[in-house]
């Protein structure tokens, strides 16, 4: 059973490091979702694992066997490439049969194997169709289809739904979750776009700049943030940079740069007069009835909900999302003027970092 | 009994399967893929590289008494001289003529089009030396245009830039209309919708966009026009470039001033090569403006005017000598008994046929080592395997022997290895190796290059080992650049006569052969019959490898 544990891995470009020390388990049947900005070393974690890029330290195990230095074909792991990687001068079954005799199959059994994936897929009929034939949608399922039939339970997936438009992601996301789930297959799956990662993930692992930022099942990387880049980059979430001002048992106040003040939990790692930045996310604001007051500058409508953008004293600017069900037009009139309250668990506190906020979002 | 021969077949796939078998296997070793690695470098180094330069470099000391001699030293630098102001006027010719050729072969939609395409091949397969027979003859000694009042001209600097402007035109013209055939219309679309005309279009955004292919033909035109030898004696008449001298000292057995020669030719070629390597990628072609003159040159009149002289150039300059020799000596061939004579291995056809399979035997061997050794070293280059500087010095030092003027080379050769007593077949074959070497590498590198990294990384991943995803991949996918450079390959050793007369006074090729009786009193109409059959022989074999490579669909092996 394909269980996936990197040690201490690291990998340099040049001057350039892609993966700095990395440790990780995935265990076996999970579904894992690789999320971080371009640059952030996803690829390079994934094709350390495929065994198609050397780590320069580090080893890499799949099922408790050392693996480092082993070549690609010989790990059972199968790589795909965001743009497919089908190959152009054969058609979708003799794709799939490529990997098949690949791995000794005798010819009988490649061909029931190809007609069993390409049901799976639902594809039966573009059996024989080269690439080119094929809409985006229908590509990116032969080259599953091809993944899938040789009989690899570790499927490591590069941006997979990239190139394909927003609806037909949706419909493939759900295909891919239920593959994986009839299959038991260990996924390891890399992506930039936060709602694919959330939706698929049993875990999520969240990567900057070669590191490993935090890791866990996606409601708890939402909801617990450990760190302004894991708020900023997972939901939409909304900074405040204030001063401890009072710590009363339970809570402690944070006086913010325009005179107003919020209240978050007690956090010990805090003292009085400490600098912190407090991060909110945008749906955990609520209108009515709280401390701060700013008036109304934009009202988006975004489908589902509505995005309201306030501004307060001292162009401090605040984000809120709220559902359609509290959406009422006549109410939320341009220029008119708003109290609105933070609910002390939904805050959460952080130091500042060393190169100021702007920098620490900026930089992503 | 087709009992016994379907298992005999059967009997053979079984073998043949297990010995691609047993290979998977070995290429899952990274032992085997070094090992690879470190043999080509070792072939390069060995075979090609030093013999080719060390021959030269052992006779160092001798050169240095050419500077005594203040007759001979200016003689030298004026041989060089001529040389590369001939090599440098050549490439640019080619160049700016060949690109209006090149834009219709690509660009244009007519029917006719596909002739002229593939007449643009055909004085490739014309041995160089007889292309040199046939300018001497269209030029100077049986000039048609006499008719018009043409009497010919004297042979000189003129009929060696002819020649050269002949010999180098088809390759440019090839390689240049496989990169624009590669560059999408899309974007001198954009351009015209945004307002440019077509000159200016292609000034701006199509010619920028070809640079790199520009860069590469004039630096194959130049070295293939800086180390000719053969023909160009031939047409030479009193005027003496670097080959020329080379050729002259050793056949009056001076060995100091071809090594000095030799030495120059290379180190200077060096330099202007890295110099157009180095700038020529820097240079910038005017952007910002847009001339009045280049909407009056891109009306249509202009076009169909530039057009039409572009194939008149082609057909005249190029066309017209590589088949002038068999055109006139058509007449005299048909009205006495030579065909039959051919065919029935009658008196000098003997030899000819035995000088023919010499030939193809040399051109099957040249080819094929080449291959085995030109491909893990394309690897290391296009992919990196040992480091960027490696594969930089690499890509580098492959193709320096393409510079080397070929009967310097021949000499060089016979020098390092004429010691050792190897047979003059096996002298010939490595000058065949060492000539063609330059060709192969950079067709494999760009074989490889034109493959999509992913394509290889899907294979391994799926599970095919490194010599399933070469044969079943990479190959199948870059089949038509691989066959081409071994085209190439093939007829360039085929066609080859500097360095072979160089290495052996008694192993003939077909071309040397040809040479021969171009030069014996009386043998005019056998050379032009020698010469027509040769070229219909390369004909027959470009149209099976045109068929090998049509034919091939899918499937996975």
């Amino acid at each position: 059973m394909p269980k996936v544990v990197l040690e201490k891995v690291s990998k340099k470009f040049g001057r350039i490091t892609a993966l700095n020390e990395i440790n990780l388990m995935l265990e076996d049947g999970e579904y894992s979702c690789i999320l971080g900005p371009t640059g952030s070393g996803k690829t390079t974690l994934l094709k350390i694992i495929a065994g198609l890029v050397e780590p320069d330290s580090g080893d890499v195990y799949i099922d408790d066997r050392r693996v480092t230095g082993t070549p690609a074909e010989t790990r059972n792991a199968v790589y795909m490439h965001q743009n497919y990687a089908l190959f152009p001068h054969l058609t979708v079954s003799q794709n799939i049969i490529f990997g098949l005799t690949a791995r000794g199959f005798s010819e009988e059994d490649a061909r029931r194997k190809v007609s069993e994936v390409l049901e799976i897929v639902r594809l039966r009929e573009w059996a024989d169709a080269y690439p080119r034939e094929l809409s985006g949608g229908m590509q990116q399922r032969a080259a599953l289809a091809r993944c899938l039939a040789t009989g690899a339970r570790l499927l490591l997936l590069d941006e997979p739904l990239g190139a394909l438009d927003a609806r037909l992601r949706l419909e493939v996301r759900r295909e891919l979750s239920r593959i994986a789930e009839e299959l038991n297959l260990t996924v390891v799956h890399v992506t930039h776009d936060q709602s694919e990662a959330l939706s698929l993930a049993d875990r999520l692992i969240l990567m900057r700049n070669g590191k490993i930022v935090q890791a866990g099942p996606p409601e708890e990387v939402y909801f617990k943030p450990n760190s302004i880049f894991s708020a900023y980059f997972v939901g939409e979430s909304i900074f405040l940079e204030g001063i401890i001002r009072s710590v009363n048992g339970r809570n402690v106040t944070l006086e913010l740069k325009n005179g107003m003040a919020i209240e978050a939990l007690f956090d010990d790692s805090f003292n009085m007069g400490e600098l912190a930045v407090a991060a909110v996310r945008c749906e955990d604001i609520e209108v009515g009835g709280g401390p701060l007051t700013g008036s109304l500058k934009e009202v988006n409508f975004l489908g589902s909900f509505a995005k309201l953008v306030f501004e307060l004293p001292r162009g401090l600017k605040i984000i809120v999302n709220i559902p359609l069900s509290r959406f009422i037009k006549e109410e939320f009139r341009i220029g008119a003027s708003f109290q609105l309250s933070i609910p002390r668990e939904k805050v959460h506190l952080f130091k500042p970092p060393s190169k100021g906020l702007a920098g620490e979002i900026e930089a992503v | 009994m087709p009992a016994v021969e379907t298992r005999k077949t059967i009997g053979l796939k079984k073998v043949w399967s297990r010995i691609i078998a047993r290979l998977d296997k070995l290429s899952e070793k990274k032992t085997v893929a070094y090992s690879l690695y470190f043999a080509s470098i070792i072939f390069f180094l060995g075979i090609i590289l030093l013999p080719s330069l060390l021959g030269i470099l052992l006779k160092l000391d001798t050169a240095m008494s050419v500077l005594s001699d203040p007759e001979l030293l200016k003689r030298s630098f004026s041989a060089i001289f001529s040389s590369v102001i001939l090599a440098s006027i050549v490439s640019v010719l080619d160049v700016v003529t060949g690109l209006p050729l090149v834009w219709v072969i690509a660009r244009k939609k007519y029917r006719w089009l596909s002739i002229v395409d593939s007449l643009v091949d055909f004085p490739l397969i014309v041995p160089t030396v007889i292309l040199g027979y046939s300018t001497l003859l269209l030029w100077c000694e049986e000039t048609p245009f006499s008719i018009i009042g043409f009497n010919g001209i004297s042979p000189g600097f003129i009929t060696v830039l002819l020649l050269h402007f002949a010999f180098s035109y088809p390759v440019v013209v090839r390689i240049l209309v496989g990169k624009l055939l590669d560059i999408e219309a899309t974007y001198e679309v954009a351009a015209r919708t945004l307002g440019a005309c077509s000159f200016t279009t292609a000034r701006t955004i199509t010619i920028p966009m070809l640079k790199s292919g520009i860069i590469a033909s004039l630096i194959l035109s130049f070295a293939r026009s800086l180390s000719e030898t053969g023909a160009t004696i031939m047409v030479a008449g009193s005027f003496e470039n670097g080959p020329v001298f080379i050729k002259k000292s050793i056949d009056a057995g001076l060995v100091p001033p071809m090594v000095f020669v030799s030495l120059v030719l290379i180190v200077f070629s060096i330099l202007i090569l890295a110099g157009l390597r180095l700038f020529g990628f820097k240079l910038k072609i005017p952007f910002r403006k847009s001339y009045r003159i280049e909407a009056a040159l891109s009306v249509e009149r202009v076009t169909r005017l530039r057009d039409a002289s572009a194939i008149i150039i082609f057909l005249f300059l190029v066309f017209l000598p590589a088949c002038f020799m068999v055109l006139s000596r058509m007449h005299l061939m048909l009205s006495s008994s030579l065909l039959g004579e051919i065919f029935t291995l009658q008196g000098a056809w003997f030899t000819y046929w035995v000088s023919v399979l010499n030939s193809y035997v040399i051109g099957f061997l040249t080819t094929l080592i080449n291959i085995v050794f030109t491909l893990p070293m394309a690897t290391i280059i296009v992919r990196r395997k040992l480091g960027g500087l490696v594969s930089r010095t690499l890509e580098a030092l492959s193709t320096t022997s393409i510079i080397m003027p070929s009967v310097a080379l021949g000499v060089s050769l016979s020098l390092f290895w004429g010691t050792t007593g190897v047979s003059d077949f096996i002298l010939v074959l490595l000058a065949h190796l060492c000539i063609t070497y330059p060709y192969m590498v950079s067709t494999m590198v760009s074989v490889l290059e034109d493959i999509p990294v992913e394509l290889e990384e899907a294979g391994r991943t799926l599970g095919g080992t490194p010599f399933k995803v070469f044969r079943s991949i990479v190959l199948p996918v870059a089949k038509y650049s691989f066959l081409s450079g071994v085209i190439l390959t093939f007829t360039r050793s085929v066609n080859e006569t500097g360095a072979t007369l160089a290495v052996s006074k008694t192993f003939k090729t077909v071309s040397v052969l040809l040479v021969e009786w171009v030069k014996a009193p009386g043998m005019k109409v056998e050379a032009g019959a020698g010469t027509m059959v040769l070229m219909l022989l390369s004909i027959i074999l470009l149209v099976i490898f045109r068929y090998i490579y049509t034919k091939g669909g899918g499937g996975v092996a």
